[in-house]
């Protein structure tokens, strides 16, 4: 008995020790994709470029904490808030701000590394992707590529020009010239307007979109080497678009969708809820970010559609009416909260040129806000009327036009 | 300032070591030291005494003649009333003249004088066995008994006490050993008992003479110590092994292992992060890696302990825990446990009838420590402050004013509190016959933080069993169970730190949260969760581990281990509709499943090769397997609750996740263990270990280990060294491996980015790559040496560890900070190396051992001290000095956590100079100009200002314990210190913390009215991001218990074994100048992230057994 069990065990052990050693440690991800196992197909492909569009939408919210460096501070807005987060002022950027790095982190890290993923082995035959298919994939991953690095040259200049993809992280960096990155954009968007398709699915980049992005280029690259003739090629890729040649666009300039049965004008139509794609009848639009509520994908969490609407909004839900009424938060102005104040230069003084201007009318900058709260009977459905008192403090005025004691914190 | 600096040291100082000093200054101890005992006696005292008693007057004496009595109370009348008139009377004249009166009589030993009564004239002298008993007329029911006590040389022992079991009447032993004393003729045990040896029963039966021979108490030697695959007396360790007092442990109410641990042990730092039931960190010897797992290694009752945690084991059934520290002490564990290794055993039957013990505590908990925020007297005058400040109107929300006008206010902490009971049950049943040993435990613990939702229980059950199925064969299993639950949704601890003492948490109806109760978006109410939504969070964990041992021939046994945990989890959220929030319902369900597989061939073979070498060969061969999965639903906008998360599938925007990860393991391992006359012991041992998640060539890493000890008592020149009862000298060298990275870091991985096209469009899948894969990825490897003594001296009264360590990590596995141009952040290579080296002092010390009183003393104390002393190679900036990496905080040639920032240098006051740094006001701080970008200070702040300028380790830890017993009463304190460290503390700065519309820190705060030069203005913008560094020691007194055994005797009645009442308490005190959370987790910013408050607990208990 003590023999044979002695031996079963001896040979369990064996049978464990020889059973395997180097394949039993064999690594295969179970529950995700490698590069190598991903880009096999059509899909796939797919799958990397709409991973482009998502990094693409993602420059609109990287500053989300700091709310939109591209404005505060410049002759646009200005940080409307008591407090600390917002960049006040360009001039004392720095190295250690995250205003500084974080296009740069964007660009590199959200963009490039996916278009260069896409672009790494888009051409190789054995690839079972139909012509047309992989034709529109390369163009999109070129567009993007092209869209990042126009994007970086006229943020930080010249960059240094990542062409291909790494494998091995690289420490050797070396900048190239502003003009050399707009060079590199050109040729990428050259090809991708071979390549992309003319009508697309909304939210996809048409392939009108790569001319108006090319014409741009090709501005930024005259004015950089100082040549002319970029002047007409511009011309020639706008020309590409305004003759409907690489699609049916124009500027639109009647009333549309479902926005026109509401008080407006065709400006806020073009960017009403619900009608800035295509198929909504907006020609004017070539590209969008897309943004969707309540749907996986739709935001950075599903719950979340495109808050930065009350980046721009005054704290209206901080005032109170002068019986004492607080204002009440409402779904159609958002909830504001005041950090990116136009500046008096953008609410008044450029207006002063044509104050009929159409982007001026009251569809499109909203000057007049309402007590909301209907407790209070007397003042609901009011405008908030204010006078500046002897101490310089901004004060809510009564119906009788008396200012109250109730103090508006506002910039100073 | 300088002064100031000093001065704040000094107080630091005064904080952690006060209490510290207050407890050591009491020690002293007294050893016999040898003295003639004629020189003793004619030692001239004067001593003048009217009407006191005995005792006095020998303490008196003991003072003035510098000796010590030593007398059992029951023999000597200390009560007896004694006069005396003495100058300058030798001290044997001032003993006779007091003694002689009352029949007591002395003699000297050593520095001790051992008082005995005095037996009737014809009895006095030697006793012989001759003399027979005569009993005294009084005494009918009395006999006389006489003996000798030696020790195992055969020398005779003083001062030996000798008690009549079960009565309070006994005598001690003469100088020579001898006693003699009337006994009750029914008495038929004698019980011996002298400090540093082991206590005697002695049965007397008919006889009038007894010859008995003390053992040393050499217990602490004896012991058995669990080193990986076996066990060794601490006698013969050769390696650094600690063992936790879990004795000392059994009265806390500690709601998890881990905090067993917590300031007890040299070299074991534990964190706990005050949520009842959670395992804290713990951290042995220091960090030695950057970016991989610092965390030991868990073996439970001999098997690793894979994807177990501590929180599932009740400490209740924890018989021993022992920390393995050194290199060559976890080697055998290679590749697991460079970090350390707790052995943990749960215990087993052993007596021969069943025991059953019931133990139950039932308690509450109240906070520890808290920062101080604003209260409302405060929080009024610092808007005043800001208004002025500001330059212009700070006011106050609707809903303040209001309560400021109505005079109401809130206290936050008080607001999110709720009563927080602790209640622990358990009942075991253990016993070993002849083939059989068991071990049955159930136990229920139930537990609530003070923060509103933080609950926690676990039921759990333990059975161990082992059976010696033939005379070589045994099999056993060693299985637990538990289940704990931490359902519900704890407050908000970010949002309530915001609360103003205005603020209103509830709507009109007194009970539905108020969405904002300041009225501003950035406050949010911290009881919304906790009141509105359910969760649930379950987890289920199953360990089992059966095994077969085999006795094969002399010596030579095989050993067959298998091992299988299983851990399944689930967390079922759900947010119903709430109409303030304007929200609908949302859910999810997510449901994990962990399985360990664990088998291991150890084959051992023990053998006396001659009559002085011994040796001990293991041998080992193990594969590991885990596998986890999970999945994940949730969707929103459900339209009904009324089946909450179980009808997820009502909602829309459906969200699906699952997952799946593998690794796996295999091990070699051979050990040899040689010992030559118990002298001279070394161990050597090698080990070969193989990780799945490495790339493909470097999958197996080998590490090797050396040991030597030299038990010096052995030695025959220590013979006559008398005061050192063991001494032992060890040397050790080992490497070992880390392969704490997760599944599939060496590949490049994808990730998810989902987008949605068109208006009303349906999910499209995105993937993107999110890592690089090294296929080169290898074992970060760690060297090191240990030295370390052992002694017991003075009778073992006190007994001493030291070690001292160094350890050299590399091939680090280390998330480096690449450029992100490369479209990567990080890369997970082995690069790098650290240094780590500290010192261990483990001391116990017996400090009073007298009569039944005992005071006994036990202090762990501990430094580490680590340094970066490589990092990728590069020098970017040619300057001939390899590069830092400022970006991940890696500075090389300083410490981990080094704080890397400008140098703060007061407060711009007003008319000073402000060009330094432009946009600078007065209140804002000035920081020195100590470079710029030549490498010379340029007048300008820049960031090459910013230099390493703290660090946030500590610079020692201390743990204190002391436990005062008499009879069977006993009291036990421990205090946790840490000195040193400093940590960001952003909460310092009211300008980045909203000091215009929400509650912040009470702190000062720089106005042109109070200029002072240490804190910035109220609205100070810290355009530099400077943190505020704060020192983070403290002292705390974490354990104190009081407990009492009821008398044997009482008990013997009520035919219960033993009984035991307690009370204790946790975290009773904190002395500190730290203004964040807790000082021993330490977070500075408004969130104490996952951590919480630790629980101030007070509890009373019971252990019975029978």
């Amino acid at each position: 008995m003590k023999r044979y069990l002695t031996c079963l065990l001896t040979l369990c052990a064996l049978v464990l020790t020889t059973a395997c050693e180097e394949s039993y440690l064999d690594e295969v991800p179970l529950d995700r994709f490698s590069p190598e196992n991903l880009l096999v197909n059509e899909a796939g492909y797919d799958a990397a470029v709409v991973s482009l569009y998502e990094g693409a939408r993602q420059e609109h919210s990287i500053a989300s904490n700091n709310f939109e460096y591209m404005t505060v501070g410049t002759d646009q807005s200005q940080w409307g808030r008591n407090d600390s987060r917002g960049n006040k002022d360009y001039s004392l950027l720095s190295s250690n701000l995250e205003a500084t790095a974080i296009y740069w982190d964007w660009a590199f890290k959200q963009m490039i590394v996916r278009a260069n993923l896409i672009l790494d082995n888009i051409d190789d035959p054995e690839l079972k992707i139909g012509d047309a298919a992989r034709a529109n994939i390369k163009g999109q991953a070129l567009f993007f590529r092209a869209y990042t690095y126009n994007f970086l040259a006229n943020v930080y200049g010249g960059v240094p020009i990542v062409k291909e993809r790494i494998v091995e992280p690289k420490f050797d960096f070396v900048r190239s010239s502003r003009v050399e990155v707009l060079e590199f954009a050109a040729q990428d968007l050259e090809a991708a307007s071979e390549l992309l398709d003319m009508e697309v699915p909304d939210g996809r980049i048409p392939r009108a979109a790569a001319f108006h992005l090319l014409s741009e280029v090709y501005i930024s690259l005259g004015m950089e080497k100082k040549d002319d003739s970029y002047y007409d090629k511009s011309i020639a890729a706008a020309t590409k678009v305004i003759s409907k040649e690489a699609g049916d666009y124009q500027l639109m300039t009647q009333r549309f969708g479902k926005a026109s049965a509401r008080p407006g004008d065709v400006f806020s139509d073009i960017f009403a809820d619900g009608q800035i794609n295509k198929s909504s009848g907006n020609k004017e639009v070539m590209w969008a970010w897309q943004f969707e509520n309540f749907t996986p994908g739709g935001y950075s969490t599903p719950s979340l559609a495109n808050i930065s609407i009350r980046y721009w909004g005054p704290e209206y839900d901080k005032i109170q009416s002068p019986n004492g009424s607080a204002n009440l938060p409402s779904d159609s102005l958002g909830r504001g909260i005041g950090v990116n104040s136009p500046t008096n230069y953008i609410k008044y003084e450029i207006w002063k040129l044509d104050p009929n201007d159409m982007r001026n009318s009251v569809h499109n900058i909203r000057r007049t806000y309402y007590y909301n709260n209907p407790a209070d009977k007397a003042y609901f459905g009011k405008p908030i009327l204010t006078k500046r008192g002897p101490d310089g403090q901004l004060y809510t005025t009564r119906s009788d036009g008396v200012a109250t004691k109730i103090v508006l914190d506002t910039l100073r | 300032m300088k002064k100031l600096a000093a001065c704040y040291a000094f107080k630091c100082m005064r904080t952690t070591i006060g209490p510290m000093l207050l407890v050591l200054g009491l020690i002293h101890l007294s050893w016999a030291r040898n003295a003639s005992g004629q020189e003793l006696l004619n030692r001239s005292i004067s001593i003048t005494v009217q009407e006191k008693s005995l005792k006095s007057v020998l303490h008196l004496i003991e003072k003035q003649a510098d000796i010590k009595f030593s007398y059992s109370p029951q023999v000597v009348p200390v009560q007896q009333r004694v006069t005396l008139s003495a100058a300058n009377r030798t001290l044997g004249e001032v003993l006779d003249l007091i003694l002689k009166p009352v029949h007591v009589r002395y003699v000297v030993a050593g520095r001790q004088i051992i008082l005995s009564r005095a037996e009737p004239e014809q009895r006095t002298g030697a006793v012989t066995p001759a003399v027979s008993p005569i009993p005294g007329p009084a005494r009918m029911q009395e006999r006389w008994i006489g003996g000798t006590v030696t020790d195992e040389a055969g020398a005779g022992l003083p001062g030996v006490s000798v008690v009549v079991k079960g009565t309070q009447s006994g005598t001690v032993t003469d100088v020579e050993g001898k006693f003699g004393l009337q006994i009750p003729d029914e008495a038929t045990f004698l019980v011996f008992s002298f400090v540093g040896y082991l206590p005697q029963e002695v049965e007397v039966g008919s006889r009038t003479q007894v010859e008995v021979v003390l053992k040393p108490d050499t217990k602490a030697l004896e012991e058995v110590v669990v080193v990986g695959y076996g066990t060794m007396k601490k006698r013969d360790l050769t390696g650094a092994i600690a063992s936790v007092n879990v004795e000392q442990t059994r009265l806390q109410p500690n709601t998890n292992a881990s905090q067993m641990l917590r300031g007890t042990t040299a070299g074991v730092q534990v964190t706990d992060n005050g949520r009842p039931g959670q395992v804290g960190t713990i951290k042995i010897r220091g960090t030695n890696s950057i970016s991989a797992s610092n965390s030991p290694l868990i073996v439970l009752d001999g098997i690793i302990y894979a994807g177990g945690s501590l929180a599932d084991i009740n400490p209740s059934d924890i018989e021993s825990i022992d920390v393995l520290k050194d290199a060559s002490s976890t080697a055998i564990y290679g590749s697991l446990a460079a970090n350390g290794v707790i052995e943990i055993t749960t215990r087993r039957g052993k007596s021969g009838k069943p025991v059953f013990s019931f133990n139950t505590y039932a308690g509450a908990s109240d906070y520890a420590f808290l920062p101080k925020f604003l209260n409302a007297e405060r929080y009024l005058a610092a808007r005043k402050d800001a208004e002025i400040a500001d330059g212009g109107a700070v006011p106050f929300q609707s809903v303040e004013l209001e309560n400021i006008a109505a005079g109401r206010t809130i206290k936050p902490f008080e607001e999110i509190k709720q009563s927080a009971p602790m209640s622990n049950y358990e009942l075991s049943v253990s016993g070993k016959t002849e083939r059989t040993a068991y071990f049955f435990s159930g136990g229920y613990l139930k537990a609530k933080s003070p923060v509103r939702g933080d609950n926690f229980s676990r039921i759990s059950s333990r059975l161990n069993l082992s059976v010696d199925a033939t005379d070589w064969l045994k099999l056993g299993v060693n299985s637990g169970f538990s289940s704990r639950d931490d359902s519900g949704v704890r407050a908000d601890l970010l949002n309530a730190t915001y609360l103003s003492p205005f603020a209103s948490l509830y709507l009109a109806d007194g009970r539905s949260p108020r969405p904002l109760p300041q009225d501003v978006g950035l406050v949010a109410n911290p009881l919304t969760g906790t009141l509105l939504n359910d969760r649930k969070s379950i987890a289920n964990a199953l360990f089992a581990n059966g095994f077969a041992d085999v006795r094969i021939w002399k010596g030579l046994s095989y050993k067959l281990n298998v091992a299988y945990t299983r851990t399944d989890s689930k967390t079922f959220i759900y947010s119903p509709s709430y109409e303030p929030l304007n929200r609908l319902g949302s859910g999810s369900k997510r449901h994990d499943e962990t399985q360990n597989i664990t088998v291991e061939n150890i084959v051992s073979y023990k053998q006396q090769i001659t009559p002085r070498q011994s040796l001990d060969v293991t041998l080992l061969y193990g594969a590991y397997e885990q596998k986890k999965q999970y999945s994940f639903l949730s969707s929103q906008n459900i339209f009904n609750d009324a089946l909450g998360y179980n009808a997820l599938e009502i909602g829309e925007s459906f969200n699906i996740d699952a997952g799946a990860l593998k690794n796996r393991q295999l091990s070699g391992m051979a050990r040899l263990g040689y010992s030559i006359a118990g002298k001279y012991l070394a161990t050597v041992s090698v080990r070969r270990d193989g990780f799945s998640a490495f790339g493909a060539g470097n999958k197996f890493g080998v590490f090797p280990a050396v040991a030597l000890s030299w038990n010096v008592t052995e030695e025959s020149f220590m013979r006559n060294l008398k005061d050192v009862n063991f001494l032992k000298v060890r040397a050790s060298w080992g490497r070992n491996g880390n392969r704490g990275v997760d599944e599939y870091s060496s590949l490049s991985q994808v990730e998810q980015k989902n987008y949605v096209f068109g208006d009303g469009g349906s999910t499209s899948v995105g993937l993107s790559p999110s890592s690089l894969a090294n296929p080169a990825l290898g074992w970060e490897t760690s060297e090191s040496t240990n030295i370390g003594v052992d002694v017991q001296a003075f009778n073992s009264r006190i007994s001493a560890s030291v070690n001292y360590y160094w350890t050299r990590t590399y091939n680090l596995l280390l998330k480096q900070a690449i450029p992100n141009t490369n479209g990567f952040e990080e890369f997970l290579r082995n690069v790098g190396q650290t240094r780590n080296h500290g010192l261990e002092i483990d001391l116990k010390t017996t400090n009073i051992q007298r009569g039944g009183f005992a005071w006994n003393t036990g202090i762990a104390f501990s430094f580490n001290r680590n340094k970066i002393m490589k990092l990728t190679g590069r020098d970017l900036n040619n300057d001939g000095r390899e590069d830092d990496d400022i970006a991940s905080n890696w500075f090389i040639g300083h410490p981990l956590q080094s704080n890397y920032d400008y140098t703060f240098d007061g407060i711009f006051q007003e008319g000073d100079d402000l060009s330094l740094i432009p946009g600078a006001k007065p209140g804002d701080i000035r920081f020195k100009d100590i470079s710029g970008p030549d490498g010379v200070p340029d007048g300008k702040i820049t960031p090459q200002d910013r230099s390493v300028i703290s660090n946030a380790q500590p610079k020692f830890n201390i743990g204190l314990t002391n436990t005062w017993s008499y009879r069977g009463l006993s009291l036990s304190t421990t205090f946790n210190i840490r000195q040193g460290g400093y940590s960001r503390m952003d909460m310092m700065n009211p300008g980045q913390n909203f000091y215009d519309q929400a509650n912040f820190l009470d702190v000062p705060y720089w106005t042109p009215a109070n200029p002072i030069n240490t804190s910035p203005r109220i609205n100070y913008r810290n355009p530099l991001g400077y943190g505020f560094y704060e020192n983070r020691s403290f002292a705390r007194l974490q354990d104190v218990s009081l407990s009492y055994n009821i008398p044997d005797k009482v008990l013997k009645a009520i035919k219960i074994g033993s009984l035991q009442v307690y009370v204790s308490a946790k975290n009773l005190a904190t002395w500190t100048k730290w203004k964040g959370w807790d000082p021993e987790f330490g977070e500075g910013g408004r969130s104490p992230r996952e951590n919480g408050p630790l629980l101030k607990t007070f509890i009373a208990g019971l252990n019975i057994s029978f």
